[in-house]
């Protein structure tokens, strides 16, 4: 599985690109991306995810232009799960994931099975009948994990997933992650260079909207983190040097 | 599994809840003063469709209140993943047009029950026209769901309200096309029908509008449905196009003349009404073959049928019954209604003729004095005692014979030059 992204351009003002990239290859495995706010982290998810039309250049997905013809295809590998969504409140769990099921056309005898297994994956199966009003600030980032695992994605997006977590939680949300699929990519954006650095096998270092590093995590830390190998410097001084 | 269209609308509860609140929303305009639409089904039926008056801006602040909640969501962004990005999107909208649909039904199922039990003919082919009106709200819905998307606020929705009741307004005085406009005739439809090719036009207008409205709502999710999708949007709007023009035109008149049926008390006289408006006609029947008494008393020659009149219609063999619009669609009917209509024993030409050379001055106080005469001879009226004829008044009944036979020929004659009044 293998996501490119060629002369990407996007922004919200003409004059004031968000996210330039003009070549950038993902590969198959859980990848880091880092950056300061505004840097443009959830623009380029979105991007990745369909759900922002860039200005110029072409986002592939195993070949398939995610924006061409194809592209209700090609979005069908993708799983996102965005920094912040609110599932109605009334609904259960397991019908939040029937509805994306719909959504993304799921066949009715498999959609169940599916769910099931998301829902399972994060750890959210004796609250399955649980309306999601009821679920603590973890719980629906775990439900929101859920729902972008719902269709068996082969890329999946997940933006600032850790956010609001507390450490116990976060290192569940890691463990998840962990168990995905080898073949599946992951991209994850995090403040928190401790999760990107623990679960992450390689990374993108975003900053001002250009692709600062890209690269194996462990040789990033090797390489800008200082004698104590500190994730944070190492992302601290890029950024610095940017 | 919950249906993908009420996901946004709330729990079971709160949708039942919105449904009782659009089916009382739409209520005022139906529940007028005399409830005189329980007088035709026709009318009842027409009624019924102008209750989206008011229901229509009701379902559009909801549905702004669904849109702002679902793009507060942050799902859209899903909807984009969606292998069908653009029914996600409209989802919700059917959900709330589906609702407020389903009070516009029970409401129109209920004015024309009504109708029915009160005993006015039914003519359940016309249902036709609910789709239609239908349209208009979904199309209504749809501005409420543009507007809770674009503006993202909840306050958004009192506007939203007030823009489709606006557009309600303009449409209705002909400010802006007809879109908008649903029912509400002041007239009781007798001898009318709802007319197809404007209201048709309104129909593919009001889809073409919805449809390009929500495209509007979120054109990117849009951009990416299916080519199937997004062709059927093109040809609504397309063909929504020249509906607009139609409807600016002066050919917009929803009402147009049908065939006549008429339904009838015999007796003497033998009574008939428009089929449509026959409420009143046993009271009218009976009334009029009651105060036919004293003319034949006076040995007129009353016609055989009374009929009621048409716009336009002159028949010299028949008597007309004259209506009010109010007195037609009635459950009954005042003695002087039928002592007017008794005094009209033909329906001449000049009484609907734009010359006033015609109809001399002296047939309207004429048709006063017979009616009022009538009414004196039952017991029902007094006779005056002041006024230039009060001394003939004062005659005894015998004596005024003469004259009410002379009258009453030339009336039946239509010879209205030689109308004279009492001496």
């Amino acid at each position: 599985m293998t996501v490119a992204l060629s002369g990407v351009r996007c922004s919200y003002r003409l004059d004031r690109p968000v996210v330039t990239i003009d070549e950038l290859e993902l590969t198959a495995g859980p990848v880091g991306l880092v950056g300061v706010n505004g840097a443009g982290k959830t623009t380029l998810l979105r991007t990745l995810a369909g759900a922002r039309t860039p200005q110029d250049g072409t986002v592939t997905v195993d070949g398939d232009d995610l924006y061409g013809p194809r592209r209700r295809r090609v979005v069908q590998t993708i799983g996102y799960m965005p920094q912040e969504i609110q599932f109605p409140g009334e609904l259960t769990v397991t019908q939040v994931l029937g509805y994306l099921c719909w959504l993304r056309r799921v066949p009715s005898r498999t959609a169940k099975a599916q769910s099931a297994e998301a829902v399972e994956a994060v750890g959210l199966a004796d609250r399955a009948h649980q309306q999601t009003r009821r679920l603590s600030g973890g719980m629906r980032r775990r439900l929101a994990l859920a729902a972008a695992l719902v269709n068996e994605p082969r890329v999946l997006l997940l933006d600032e997933p850790t956010t609001g977590l507390d450490p116990e939680q976060r290192a569940g949300v890691r463990e998840i992650i962990a168990n995905l699929d080898s073949r599946c990519l992951v991209l994850m954006s995090s403040h928190v260079m401790e999760d990107i650095a623990s679960v992450t096998s390689s990374i993108v270092v975003l900053h001002e909207g250009v692709v600062r590093y890209h690269g194996a995590t462990s040789s990033f830390v090797a390489a800008h983190g200082g004698p104590n190998r500190s994730a944070e410097l190492a992302f601290l001084t890029t950024i610095a040097d940017a | 599994m919950i249906g993908a269209q009420g996901v946004w609308l709330g729990t079971a509860r709160v949708r039942l809840l919105t449904a009782a609140a659009l089916f009382t929303a739409g209520l005022p305009p139906v529940l007028d003063r005399d409830l005189s639409w329980l007088g035709s089904w026709k009318k009842a039926l027409d009624q019924g469709t102008f209750s989206i008056t008011t229901l229509g801006p009701v379902a559009a602040g909801i549905a702004c209140v669904v849109y702002v909640r679902l793009r507060r969501s942050g799902v859209p962004d899903l909807l984009s993943q969606a292998r069908r990005p653009w029914l996600g999107w409209l989802a919700p909208a059917l959900g709330v047009w589906a609702l407020a649909s389903a009070a516009v039904l029970l409401i129109c199922a209920l004015t024309t029950t009504a109708a029915w039990a009160a005993g006015a003919h039914t003519y359940p082919e016309l249902f036709w026209v609910v789709p239609p009106a239908l349209a208009v709200l979904g199309a209504e819905v749809s501005i409420g769901a543009m507007m809770g998307s674009r503006i993202g606020h909840y306050w958004a929705a009192p506007w939203a309200a007030v823009s489709v009741f606006t557009l309600f307004i303009l449409s209705s005085v002909g400010v802006v096309p007809g879109v908008f406009r649903t029912g509400g005739t002041s007239g009781s439809l007798s001898a009318e029908t709802f007319a197809i090719h404007p209201i048709a036009a309104q129909a593919v207008a009001a889809l073409g509008l919805g449809v390009a409205v929500m495209a509007l709502s979120h054109w990117d999710l849009f951009r990416t449905s299916s080519t199937v999708h997004r062709g059927m949007c093109a040809v609504l709007v397309a063909a929504a196009i020249p509906a607009l023009f139609r409807l600016h035109s002066d050919s917009d008149e929803r009402y147009v003349s049908s065939s006549v049926e008429y339904e009838c008390r015999d007796g003497q006289p033998t009574v008939c009404m428009l089929e449509e408006t026959t409420r009143p006609l046993d009271d009218l029947a009976a009334r009029m073959q009651r105060l036919a008494g004293p003319l034949v008393a006076a040995g007129v020659a009353l016609p055989a049928r009374f009929v009621q009149k048409l716009p336009g219609d002159s028949n010299l063999d028949e008597g007309s019954v004259r209506l009010f619009a109010d007195e037609e669609l009635g459950a009954t009917v005042t003695d002087e209604t039928a002592a007017r209509s008794l005094a009209q024993p033909a329906d001449c030409p000049a009484y609907s003729s734009d010359s006033p050379e015609d109809l001399p001055e002296v047939v309207f106080t004429i048709d006063r004095v017979l009616t009022h005469w009538i009414l004196v001879q039952d017991g029902q009226a007094s006779a005056p005692t002041e006024g230039g004829l009060a001394d003939w008044w004062a005659l005894p009944a015998e004596d005024q014979h003469p004259w009410v036979r002379t009258t009453y020929d030339a009336l039946s004659d239509c010879r209205l030059n030689a109308l004279r009044l009492p001496q």
